[in-house]
Protein backbone atom coordinates (compact mmCIF):
# COMPACT_ATOMS: atom_id res chain seq x y z
CA UNK A 1 0.00 0.00 0.00
CA UNK A 2 2.61 2.44 1.39
CA UNK A 3 4.84 1.28 -1.45
CA UNK A 4 2.70 2.10 -4.03
CA UNK A 5 1.83 5.47 -2.62
CA UNK A 6 5.43 6.69 -2.13
CA UNK A 7 6.02 5.75 -5.72
CA UNK A 8 3.73 6.92 -8.00
CA UNK A 9 1.58 9.39 -5.52
CA UNK A 10 -1.01 7.04 -5.98
CA UNK A 11 -3.72 5.83 -2.97
CA UNK A 12 -4.34 2.35 -4.14
CA UNK A 13 -7.65 1.23 -3.66
CA UNK A 14 -7.47 -1.32 -6.54
CA UNK A 15 -5.31 -3.48 -3.33
CA UNK A 16 -9.29 -4.09 -2.09
CA UNK A 17 -9.93 -6.09 -5.28
CA UNK A 18 -6.21 -7.74 -5.50
CA UNK A 19 -6.86 -9.23 -1.91
CA UNK A 20 -10.61 -10.99 -3.09
CA UNK A 21 -9.01 -11.97 -6.43
CA UNK A 22 -6.24 -13.85 -3.93
CA UNK A 23 -9.42 -15.21 -1.71
CA UNK A 24 -11.21 -16.19 -4.89
CA UNK A 25 -8.33 -17.94 -6.78
CA UNK A 26 -7.22 -20.06 -3.70
CA UNK A 27 -10.75 -21.38 -3.10
CA UNK A 28 -11.62 -22.24 -6.79
CA UNK A 29 -8.43 -23.84 -6.99
CA UNK A 30 -8.73 -25.69 -4.17
CA UNK A 31 -11.79 -26.55 -5.44
CA UNK A 32 -11.44 -27.37 -8.54
CA UNK A 33 -7.67 -29.27 -7.76
CA UNK A 34 -7.92 -30.28 -4.27
CA UNK A 35 -4.93 -30.31 -2.15
CA UNK A 36 -4.41 -27.79 0.86
CA UNK A 37 -5.05 -23.80 -0.64
CA UNK A 38 -1.70 -23.63 0.66
CA UNK A 39 -0.37 -24.70 -2.44
CA UNK A 40 -2.67 -22.02 -4.55
CA UNK A 41 -1.02 -19.17 -2.17
CA UNK A 42 1.76 -18.49 -4.58
CA UNK A 43 -0.41 -18.51 -7.58
CA UNK A 44 -2.95 -15.90 -6.04
CA UNK A 45 -0.02 -13.30 -5.12
CA UNK A 46 1.02 -14.20 -8.69
CA UNK A 47 -2.69 -13.35 -10.13
CA UNK A 48 -2.34 -10.02 -8.56
CA UNK A 49 1.30 -8.72 -9.20
CA UNK A 50 -0.14 -9.39 -12.65
CA UNK A 51 -3.12 -7.05 -11.77
CA UNK A 52 -1.22 -4.53 -9.94
CA UNK A 53 1.05 -4.42 -13.89
CA UNK A 54 -1.87 -4.03 -15.75
CA UNK A 55 -3.55 -1.20 -13.65
CA UNK A 56 -0.14 0.56 -13.87
CA UNK A 57 -0.55 0.22 -17.46
CA UNK A 58 -3.71 0.49 -18.23
CA UNK A 59 -4.55 3.66 -15.39
CA UNK A 60 -1.95 5.01 -13.57
CA UNK A 61 0.77 5.21 -16.21
CA UNK A 62 -0.96 7.66 -18.78
CA UNK A 63 -2.57 9.82 -16.06
CA UNK A 64 1.15 10.49 -14.28
CA UNK A 65 2.58 11.22 -17.73
CA UNK A 66 -0.54 13.49 -17.67
CA UNK A 67 0.79 15.21 -14.41
CA UNK A 68 -2.50 13.98 -12.85
CA UNK A 69 -3.23 15.40 -9.32
CA UNK A 70 -3.67 12.63 -6.23
CA UNK A 71 -7.30 12.69 -6.26
CA UNK A 72 -7.53 11.92 -10.12
CA UNK A 73 -5.42 9.26 -9.34
CA UNK A 74 -6.99 8.04 -6.30
CA UNK A 75 -10.20 8.23 -8.06
CA UNK A 76 -8.86 6.22 -11.00
CA UNK A 77 -8.01 3.14 -8.78
CA UNK A 78 -11.36 3.57 -7.31
CA UNK A 79 -12.68 3.17 -10.78
CA UNK A 80 -10.78 0.50 -11.53
CA UNK A 81 -11.02 -1.42 -8.38
CA UNK A 82 -14.88 -1.43 -9.41
CA UNK A 83 -14.37 -2.54 -12.33
CA UNK A 84 -12.11 -5.42 -11.23
CA UNK A 85 -15.06 -6.20 -8.48
CA UNK A 86 -18.04 -6.13 -11.43
CA UNK A 87 -15.63 -8.81 -12.70
CA UNK A 88 -15.21 -11.31 -9.44
CA UNK A 89 -18.55 -10.85 -9.16
CA UNK A 90 -18.85 -12.33 -13.15
CA UNK A 91 -16.89 -14.84 -12.43
CA UNK A 92 -18.37 -15.88 -8.73
CA UNK A 93 -21.54 -15.67 -10.82
CA UNK A 94 -19.78 -18.29 -13.08
CA UNK A 95 -18.53 -20.34 -10.40
CA UNK A 96 -22.03 -20.91 -9.26
CA UNK A 97 -23.92 -21.36 -12.48
CA UNK A 98 -21.82 -23.36 -14.50
CA UNK A 99 -19.27 -25.38 -11.95
CA UNK A 100 -22.08 -25.60 -9.26
CA UNK A 101 -19.87 -24.35 -6.88
CA UNK A 102 -21.39 -21.97 -3.95
CA UNK A 103 -19.15 -19.23 -4.19
CA UNK A 104 -20.85 -16.49 -2.94
CA UNK A 105 -19.91 -16.95 0.38
CA UNK A 106 -17.45 -19.70 1.15
CA UNK A 107 -15.09 -20.61 4.03
CA UNK A 108 -11.98 -22.21 3.92
CA UNK A 109 -10.68 -23.27 7.11
CA UNK A 110 -11.63 -26.13 7.41
CA UNK A 111 -9.10 -27.32 4.27
CA UNK A 112 -6.47 -25.63 6.76
CA UNK A 113 -3.74 -28.28 8.15
CA UNK A 114 -3.73 -28.83 11.83
CA UNK A 115 -0.36 -29.16 13.39
CA UNK A 116 0.87 -30.94 16.54
CA UNK A 117 2.84 -28.82 19.11
CA UNK A 118 3.47 -30.75 22.12
CA UNK A 119 0.07 -32.32 21.79
CA UNK A 120 -1.13 -29.07 21.22
CA UNK A 121 -3.23 -29.04 17.78
CA UNK A 122 -2.94 -25.82 16.51
CA UNK A 123 -4.50 -24.97 12.86
CA UNK A 124 -1.61 -24.16 10.73
CA UNK A 125 -2.78 -20.53 9.30
CA UNK A 126 -1.60 -18.90 12.50
CA UNK A 127 2.20 -20.03 11.79
CA UNK A 128 2.31 -19.91 8.27
CA UNK A 129 0.77 -16.27 8.79
CA UNK A 130 3.24 -15.34 10.67
CA UNK A 131 6.50 -16.67 9.34
CA UNK A 132 5.60 -15.21 5.62
CA UNK A 133 5.09 -11.90 7.10
CA UNK A 134 8.30 -12.01 8.84
CA UNK A 135 9.98 -13.27 5.55
CA UNK A 136 8.07 -10.61 3.34
CA UNK A 137 9.18 -7.58 5.67
CA UNK A 138 13.00 -8.81 5.75
CA UNK A 139 12.79 -10.04 2.04
CA UNK A 140 11.27 -6.33 1.55
CA UNK A 141 14.23 -4.90 4.13
CA UNK A 142 16.74 -6.45 2.53
CA UNK A 143 16.07 -5.60 -1.57
CA UNK A 144 15.54 -1.99 -0.04
CA UNK A 145 18.75 -1.62 1.52
CA UNK A 146 21.21 -4.42 0.22
CA UNK A 147 20.10 -4.24 -4.03
CA UNK A 148 21.15 -1.69 -5.88
CA UNK A 149 17.71 -1.89 -7.77
CA UNK A 150 16.34 -1.61 -4.32
CA UNK A 151 18.74 1.55 -3.35
CA UNK A 152 17.57 3.17 -6.75
CA UNK A 153 13.91 2.72 -5.91
CA UNK A 154 14.07 4.49 -2.82
CA UNK A 155 16.47 7.08 -4.43
CA UNK A 156 13.58 7.64 -7.36
CA UNK A 157 10.90 8.03 -4.95
CA UNK A 158 12.70 11.36 -2.19
CA UNK A 159 14.05 12.90 -6.10
CA UNK A 160 13.16 11.78 -9.72
CA UNK A 161 14.90 14.12 -11.23
CA UNK A 162 17.98 13.38 -9.96
CA UNK A 163 17.39 9.82 -10.00
CA UNK A 164 17.02 10.71 -13.91
CA UNK A 165 20.17 12.02 -13.98
CA UNK A 166 21.82 9.13 -12.56
CA UNK A 167 20.77 7.39 -15.57
CA UNK A 168 17.67 5.44 -13.14
CA UNK A 169 14.53 4.59 -15.24
CA UNK A 170 11.96 5.80 -13.46
CA UNK A 171 9.93 3.51 -14.76
CA UNK A 172 11.23 0.50 -13.66
CA UNK A 173 10.69 1.85 -10.06
CA UNK A 174 7.13 2.40 -10.64
CA UNK A 175 6.14 -1.27 -12.12
CA UNK A 176 8.06 -2.63 -9.85
CA UNK A 177 5.89 -1.47 -7.13
CA UNK A 178 2.82 -2.12 -8.65
CA UNK A 179 4.20 -5.46 -9.25
CA UNK A 180 5.65 -5.60 -5.83
CA UNK A 181 2.27 -4.07 -4.41
CA UNK A 182 0.12 -6.57 -6.00
CA UNK A 183 2.33 -9.73 -5.27
CA UNK A 184 2.02 -8.58 -1.41
CA UNK A 185 -1.75 -7.79 -1.63
CA UNK A 186 -2.71 -11.61 -3.16
CA UNK A 187 -0.73 -13.20 -0.96
CA UNK A 188 -2.27 -11.17 2.15
CA UNK A 189 -5.55 -12.43 0.03
CA UNK A 190 -4.60 -15.79 -0.14
CA UNK A 191 -3.57 -15.98 3.70
CA UNK A 192 -6.56 -14.75 4.82
CA UNK A 193 -8.98 -16.73 2.85
CA UNK A 194 -7.55 -19.29 5.25
CA UNK A 195 -8.89 -16.81 8.13
CA UNK A 196 -12.34 -15.49 7.29
CA UNK A 197 -15.32 -15.81 5.35
CA UNK A 198 -14.68 -15.23 1.69
CA UNK A 199 -17.40 -13.08 -0.71
CA UNK A 200 -16.79 -10.74 -3.31
CA UNK A 201 -16.75 -7.92 -1.43
CA UNK A 202 -14.24 -9.30 1.05
CA UNK A 203 -11.63 -7.14 0.03
CA UNK A 204 -13.16 -3.40 0.44
CA UNK A 205 -13.82 -4.89 4.31
CA UNK A 206 -9.84 -5.35 4.89
CA UNK A 207 -8.84 -2.89 2.51
CA UNK A 208 -10.27 -0.46 5.82
CA UNK A 209 -8.07 -2.13 8.39
CA UNK A 210 -5.11 -1.77 5.59
CA UNK A 211 -6.08 1.94 5.18
CA UNK A 212 -6.34 3.26 8.61
CA UNK A 213 -2.76 1.17 9.38
CA UNK A 214 -1.20 2.83 6.46
CA UNK A 215 -2.36 6.32 8.32
CA UNK A 216 -1.80 5.41 11.71
CA UNK A 217 1.75 4.07 10.84
CA UNK A 218 2.61 6.98 8.65
CA UNK A 219 2.05 6.74 4.67
CA UNK A 220 5.52 7.64 3.92
CA UNK A 221 6.74 4.36 5.59
CA UNK A 222 6.68 1.00 4.55
CA UNK A 223 7.33 0.13 8.16
CA UNK A 224 4.97 2.53 9.59
CA UNK A 225 2.46 1.09 7.79
CA UNK A 226 3.50 -2.73 8.97
CA UNK A 227 3.44 -1.54 12.19
CA UNK A 228 0.30 0.47 12.48
CA UNK A 229 -1.57 -2.30 10.25
CA UNK A 230 -0.50 -4.86 13.35
CA UNK A 231 -1.50 -1.91 15.82
CA UNK A 232 -5.12 -1.65 13.86
CA UNK A 233 -5.76 -5.49 13.17
CA UNK A 234 -4.94 -5.77 17.08
CA UNK A 235 -6.75 -2.89 18.48
CA UNK A 236 -9.61 -3.88 16.32
CA UNK A 237 -9.96 -7.71 18.14
CA UNK A 238 -8.65 -6.75 21.43
CA UNK A 239 -11.18 -4.03 21.20
CA UNK A 240 -14.01 -5.76 20.18
CA UNK A 241 -13.48 -8.66 22.55
CA UNK A 242 -13.45 -5.76 25.20
CA UNK A 243 -16.15 -3.83 24.54
CA UNK A 244 -17.94 -7.44 24.07
CA UNK A 245 -17.41 -8.29 27.30
CA UNK A 246 -18.33 -5.22 28.96
CA UNK A 247 -20.43 -3.67 26.82
CA UNK A 248 -22.24 -6.45 25.45
CA UNK A 249 -21.97 -8.60 22.49
CA UNK A 250 -24.43 -6.49 19.91
CA UNK A 251 -21.21 -4.24 20.04
CA UNK A 252 -19.39 -6.55 17.77
CA UNK A 253 -21.47 -5.63 14.87
CA UNK A 254 -19.87 -2.43 14.61
CA UNK A 255 -16.68 -4.34 14.64
CA UNK A 256 -15.60 -2.38 10.93
CA UNK A 257 -15.96 0.38 12.67
CA UNK A 258 -13.35 0.35 15.00
CA UNK A 259 -10.06 0.02 12.51
CA UNK A 260 -11.76 4.29 11.70
CA UNK A 261 -11.67 4.91 15.67
CA UNK A 262 -8.14 3.90 16.13
CA UNK A 263 -7.33 6.25 12.81
CA UNK A 264 -9.18 8.93 14.09
CA UNK A 265 -7.78 9.19 17.68
CA UNK A 266 -4.04 8.23 16.22
CA UNK A 267 -4.42 10.87 13.02
CA UNK A 268 -5.28 13.47 16.08
CA UNK A 269 -2.57 12.76 18.30
CA UNK A 270 -0.01 11.59 15.82
CA UNK A 271 -0.63 13.42 12.69
CA UNK A 272 2.60 12.48 11.11
CA UNK A 273 1.88 8.53 11.96
CA UNK A 274 4.52 5.83 14.64
CA UNK A 275 6.90 6.50 12.70
CA UNK A 276 7.53 10.04 13.68
CA UNK A 277 7.72 8.68 17.09
CA UNK A 278 11.65 8.94 17.84
CA UNK A 279 11.75 5.78 17.96
CA UNK A 280 15.75 6.02 18.12
CA UNK A 281 15.44 7.60 21.53
CA UNK A 282 13.18 4.97 22.76
CA UNK A 283 15.35 2.20 21.82
CA UNK A 284 18.01 4.17 24.23
CA UNK A 285 15.71 5.09 27.01
CA UNK A 286 14.74 0.73 26.19
CA UNK A 287 18.24 -0.45 26.61
CA UNK A 288 19.37 1.24 29.20
CA UNK A 289 16.04 0.61 30.95
CA UNK A 290 16.92 -3.08 30.73
CA UNK A 291 20.43 -2.35 31.64
CA UNK A 292 19.62 -1.23 35.17
CA UNK A 293 17.22 -3.77 35.80
CA UNK B 1 35.45 18.38 -32.72
CA UNK B 2 34.17 19.38 -29.64
CA UNK B 3 32.20 16.97 -27.72
CA UNK B 4 29.63 18.49 -26.35
CA UNK B 5 28.11 21.57 -28.88
CA UNK B 6 25.17 23.92 -28.13
CA UNK B 7 24.12 25.79 -30.61
CA UNK B 8 21.64 28.63 -31.02
CA UNK B 9 19.89 27.77 -28.26
CA UNK B 10 16.55 29.16 -26.57
CA UNK B 11 15.30 27.88 -23.31
CA UNK B 12 13.68 27.93 -20.16
CA UNK B 13 11.02 27.20 -18.26
CA UNK B 14 7.71 27.03 -19.72
CA UNK B 15 6.50 30.40 -20.73
CA UNK B 16 9.59 31.81 -18.80
CA UNK B 17 12.53 31.91 -21.89
CA UNK B 18 15.94 32.14 -20.03
CA UNK B 19 18.54 31.47 -22.67
CA UNK B 20 18.92 33.42 -26.03
CA UNK B 21 20.60 32.42 -28.73
CA UNK B 22 23.21 30.52 -26.61
CA UNK B 23 26.38 28.92 -28.37
CA UNK B 24 28.69 26.40 -26.23
CA UNK B 25 31.30 24.31 -27.05
CA UNK B 26 33.44 21.97 -24.93
CA UNK B 27 36.04 20.12 -25.78
CA UNK B 28 38.18 17.12 -24.71
CA UNK B 29 40.93 17.55 -22.34
CA UNK B 30 40.01 20.75 -21.65
CA UNK B 31 37.92 22.93 -18.84
CA UNK B 32 35.52 25.46 -19.82
CA UNK B 33 34.29 27.77 -17.43
CA UNK B 34 30.95 29.47 -17.97
CA UNK B 35 30.61 32.86 -15.41
CA UNK B 36 28.14 34.95 -14.53
CA UNK B 37 26.06 37.21 -12.13
CA UNK B 38 23.42 35.17 -10.17
CA UNK B 39 20.22 34.72 -12.18
CA UNK B 40 22.19 34.97 -16.32
CA UNK B 41 20.97 31.20 -16.34
CA UNK B 42 23.86 29.46 -15.86
CA UNK B 43 22.34 26.76 -14.42
CA UNK B 44 19.54 26.82 -16.89
CA UNK B 45 22.23 26.41 -19.94
CA UNK B 46 23.57 23.04 -17.75
CA UNK B 47 19.35 22.21 -17.14
CA UNK B 48 19.17 22.40 -21.22
CA UNK B 49 21.81 19.76 -21.77
CA UNK B 50 20.63 17.54 -19.17
CA UNK B 51 17.33 17.32 -20.27
CA UNK B 52 15.59 19.57 -17.51
CA UNK B 53 14.52 22.72 -18.83
CA UNK B 54 12.28 23.49 -21.80
CA UNK B 55 14.06 23.74 -25.41
CA UNK B 56 12.14 26.19 -27.72
CA UNK B 57 14.73 26.41 -30.06
CA UNK B 58 18.29 25.40 -30.96
CA UNK B 59 19.99 21.99 -30.38
CA UNK B 60 22.78 20.32 -28.05
CA UNK B 61 24.75 17.83 -29.91
CA UNK B 62 26.82 14.72 -27.53
CA UNK B 63 29.38 13.36 -29.08
CA UNK B 64 27.95 13.94 -32.45
CA UNK B 65 24.61 12.75 -31.70
CA UNK B 66 21.55 15.59 -31.34
CA UNK B 67 20.28 14.35 -27.49
CA UNK B 68 18.29 17.69 -27.56
CA UNK B 69 15.18 15.67 -27.48
CA UNK B 70 16.31 13.23 -25.57
CA UNK B 71 14.67 12.05 -21.71
CA UNK B 72 16.76 12.97 -18.87
CA UNK B 73 17.85 9.01 -18.13
CA UNK B 74 19.00 8.79 -21.70
CA UNK B 75 21.01 11.57 -21.45
CA UNK B 76 22.65 10.51 -17.98
CA UNK B 77 23.29 6.70 -20.39
CA UNK B 78 25.15 8.72 -23.12
CA UNK B 79 27.52 9.56 -20.33
CA UNK B 80 26.58 13.02 -19.02
CA UNK B 81 27.20 13.54 -15.94
CA UNK B 82 26.21 16.78 -13.70
CA UNK B 83 26.32 18.12 -10.21
CA UNK B 84 23.44 20.33 -10.10
CA UNK B 85 23.92 22.96 -7.73
CA UNK B 86 20.97 22.05 -5.68
CA UNK B 87 19.34 18.78 -4.81
CA UNK B 88 22.32 16.79 -5.73
CA UNK B 89 22.17 14.22 -3.32
CA UNK B 90 19.72 11.55 -1.69
CA UNK B 91 19.13 13.00 1.55
CA UNK B 92 17.10 9.46 2.82
CA UNK B 93 20.01 7.31 1.69
CA UNK B 94 23.61 6.84 3.35
CA UNK B 95 26.60 8.26 2.30
CA UNK B 96 27.39 4.85 1.17
CA UNK B 97 24.36 4.67 -0.66
CA UNK B 98 24.18 7.60 -2.71
CA UNK B 99 27.90 6.81 -3.77
CA UNK B 100 26.51 3.18 -4.82
CA UNK B 101 23.51 4.35 -6.50
CA UNK B 102 25.83 7.11 -8.67
CA UNK B 103 27.10 4.33 -10.41
CA UNK B 104 24.06 2.48 -11.50
CA UNK B 105 25.16 2.12 -14.99
CA UNK B 106 28.36 0.63 -14.41
CA UNK B 107 29.27 -2.44 -13.07
CA UNK B 108 28.81 -3.24 -9.48
CA UNK B 109 32.68 -4.23 -8.52
CA UNK B 110 33.66 -1.45 -10.71
CA UNK B 111 31.70 1.46 -8.78
CA UNK B 112 33.52 -0.29 -5.28
CA UNK B 113 37.21 -0.01 -6.83
CA UNK B 114 36.22 4.45 -7.02
CA UNK B 115 35.07 4.15 -3.50
CA UNK B 116 38.84 4.14 -1.80
CA UNK B 117 39.86 7.20 -4.49
CA UNK B 118 36.90 8.99 -3.38
CA UNK B 119 37.36 8.34 0.46
CA UNK B 120 40.70 9.31 -0.27
CA UNK B 121 39.95 13.17 -1.42
CA UNK B 122 37.08 13.52 1.12
CA UNK B 123 37.86 11.09 4.36
CA UNK B 124 34.88 12.54 6.53
CA UNK B 125 32.71 10.74 3.75
CA UNK B 126 34.35 7.76 4.88
CA UNK B 127 34.13 8.52 8.58
CA UNK B 128 30.37 9.36 7.68
CA UNK B 129 29.93 6.01 5.01
CA UNK B 130 26.30 5.03 6.99
CA UNK B 131 25.20 8.16 7.99
CA UNK B 132 21.79 9.27 6.18
CA UNK B 133 22.98 11.98 3.83
CA UNK B 134 20.52 14.34 5.13
CA UNK B 135 22.37 14.57 8.07
CA UNK B 136 25.85 16.16 6.49
CA UNK B 137 26.41 19.48 6.86
CA UNK B 138 26.57 22.23 3.71
CA UNK B 139 29.74 21.57 2.43
CA UNK B 140 29.76 17.93 3.34
CA UNK B 141 27.04 17.45 1.20
CA UNK B 142 28.76 19.12 -1.65
CA UNK B 143 31.95 16.61 -0.81
CA UNK B 144 29.30 14.05 -1.32
CA UNK B 145 27.73 15.13 -4.61
CA UNK B 146 30.98 15.39 -6.09
CA UNK B 147 32.17 12.08 -4.97
CA UNK B 148 29.08 10.78 -7.05
CA UNK B 149 30.12 12.40 -10.06
CA UNK B 150 33.37 10.65 -9.69
CA UNK B 151 32.07 7.53 -9.13
CA UNK B 152 30.18 7.35 -12.63
CA UNK B 153 33.04 7.25 -15.37
CA UNK B 154 31.14 9.89 -17.06
CA UNK B 155 33.08 11.19 -20.65
CA UNK B 156 31.57 14.43 -19.43
CA UNK B 157 31.34 16.30 -16.30
CA UNK B 158 29.25 19.24 -15.49
CA UNK B 159 29.82 21.24 -12.44
CA UNK B 160 26.86 23.59 -11.39
CA UNK B 161 28.90 26.20 -8.78
CA UNK B 162 30.35 23.03 -6.78
CA UNK B 163 32.35 25.28 -4.63
CA UNK B 164 29.82 27.36 -2.77
CA UNK B 165 29.77 25.97 0.90
CA UNK B 166 33.34 24.36 0.73
CA UNK B 167 35.92 25.41 3.34
CA UNK B 168 39.20 26.75 1.63
CA UNK B 169 41.28 23.89 1.93
CA UNK B 170 38.66 22.12 -0.02
CA UNK B 171 38.21 24.42 -2.55
CA UNK B 172 41.78 24.12 -3.27
CA UNK B 173 41.53 20.75 -3.36
CA UNK B 174 38.20 19.92 -5.65
CA UNK B 175 39.90 22.24 -7.93
CA UNK B 176 43.10 20.34 -8.35
CA UNK B 177 41.35 17.52 -8.86
CA UNK B 178 39.42 18.86 -11.91
CA UNK B 179 42.76 20.09 -13.31
CA UNK B 180 43.85 16.17 -12.48
CA UNK B 181 41.12 14.61 -14.08
CA UNK B 182 41.54 16.44 -17.28
CA UNK B 183 44.95 15.52 -17.39
CA UNK B 184 44.68 12.31 -16.24
CA UNK B 185 41.87 10.90 -18.07
CA UNK B 186 41.48 14.04 -20.75
CA UNK B 187 37.81 14.43 -19.47
CA UNK B 188 36.16 17.41 -20.58
CA UNK B 189 35.04 19.25 -17.93
CA UNK B 190 32.20 22.54 -17.70
CA UNK B 191 32.73 24.30 -14.69
CA UNK B 192 30.05 27.20 -14.01
CA UNK B 193 30.43 29.43 -11.35
CA UNK B 194 29.19 32.62 -9.73
CA UNK B 195 32.71 33.07 -7.88
CA UNK B 196 34.68 32.95 -10.86
CA UNK B 197 38.34 34.03 -10.33
CA UNK B 198 39.50 31.25 -9.09
CA UNK B 199 37.76 28.88 -11.33
CA UNK B 200 39.04 31.40 -14.16
CA UNK B 201 42.71 30.66 -13.32
CA UNK B 202 42.37 26.70 -14.23
CA UNK B 203 39.99 27.23 -17.05
CA UNK B 204 40.90 27.01 -20.66
CA UNK B 205 37.92 28.53 -21.92
CA UNK B 206 35.71 30.92 -20.63
CA UNK B 207 32.62 32.00 -21.45
CA UNK B 208 30.29 34.97 -19.44
CA UNK B 209 26.89 34.35 -19.71
CA UNK B 210 25.08 38.12 -18.81
CA UNK B 211 20.59 37.88 -19.11
CA UNK B 212 20.41 34.70 -21.00
CA UNK B 213 23.20 35.56 -23.36
CA UNK B 214 27.02 35.44 -24.40
CA UNK B 215 28.91 38.19 -23.89
CA UNK B 216 32.41 36.94 -23.60
CA UNK B 217 33.75 33.72 -25.84
CA UNK B 218 37.42 33.08 -25.61
CA UNK B 219 40.87 33.21 -23.39
CA UNK B 220 40.07 33.24 -19.43
CA UNK B 221 43.14 35.52 -18.74
CA UNK B 222 41.85 38.10 -21.32
CA UNK B 223 38.48 37.52 -19.64
CA UNK B 224 40.16 38.20 -16.29
CA UNK B 225 40.87 42.04 -17.79
CA UNK B 226 38.01 42.52 -19.42
CA UNK B 227 36.00 45.60 -19.36
CA UNK B 228 32.05 43.96 -18.98
CA UNK B 229 33.81 41.22 -16.48
CA UNK B 230 35.49 43.66 -14.00
CA UNK B 231 32.21 45.69 -14.14
CA UNK B 232 30.69 43.09 -13.01
CA UNK B 233 32.61 41.49 -10.79
CA UNK B 234 34.87 44.43 -8.93
CA UNK B 235 33.41 45.40 -5.52
CA UNK B 236 31.37 42.38 -5.93
CA UNK B 237 33.95 39.84 -4.61
N1 LIG C 1 13.39 25.23 -12.13
C1 LIG C 1 13.06 26.48 -12.50
N2 LIG C 1 11.78 26.77 -12.84
C2 LIG C 1 11.43 28.02 -13.22
N3 LIG C 1 12.28 29.05 -13.29
C3 LIG C 1 13.57 28.83 -12.96
C4 LIG C 1 14.02 27.54 -12.55
N4 LIG C 1 15.36 27.63 -12.29
C5 LIG C 1 15.70 28.91 -12.54
N5 LIG C 1 14.64 29.64 -12.95
C6 LIG C 1 14.66 31.04 -13.35
O1 LIG C 1 15.55 31.16 -14.44
C7 LIG C 1 16.31 32.34 -14.35
C8 LIG C 1 17.79 32.00 -14.44
O2 LIG C 1 18.17 31.26 -13.31
P1 LIG C 1 19.45 30.33 -13.25
O3 LIG C 1 19.62 29.62 -14.51
O4 LIG C 1 19.33 29.51 -12.02
O5 LIG C 1 20.61 31.39 -13.06
P2 LIG C 1 22.06 31.21 -12.46
O6 LIG C 1 22.34 29.75 -12.30
O7 LIG C 1 22.95 31.88 -13.46
O8 LIG C 1 22.09 31.94 -11.15
C9 LIG C 1 15.94 33.01 -13.04
O9 LIG C 1 15.04 34.06 -13.36
C10 LIG C 1 15.24 31.93 -12.28
O10 LIG C 1 14.21 32.47 -11.47
MG1 LIG D 1 22.76 28.66 -10.71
Amino acid sequence: MSLVYITTRTYNFVLASMLAWGFYIVFTLTHLYGGTPYYYVPVAALFSGLLGLITYFGVNRRLLKTKANETTLMMSTLGFDLILYGFLNVFSDYLVNVHKIPAKFFVLETKDITIDLGGLQVRAIGLVALITLVIAVMTLNTFLTKTRLGIAMRAAIENPELAGALGINPEVVYVLAWFVGGLLAGLSGGLLSLLTVGYTAVGMTIMVIFFAGALVGGIYSIFGSLLGGLLVGLGEYVGVYLMSTYIGGWISAYRPVFPLIIMAIALLTLPEGLISLPWGKLLKVWKIGGVKK
Amino acid sequence: MALLEVRNLYSGYGKLQVLFNVSLKAEEKRITVVVGPNGAGKTTLLNSITGIATIYSGEVVFDGRPITKLPRHSIARQGVACVPQMGNIFANLTVEENLRIAGYLLPENEVRERFSEIYDMFPVLNDFRHRKAGTLSGGERRMLAIGMALARKPKILLLDEITTDLAPIYVKKVLDRIVELRDNLGLPIVLVEQHAVRALQIADKAYLLVSGNVRYEGDPQELLEHPEFSKLYLGVS
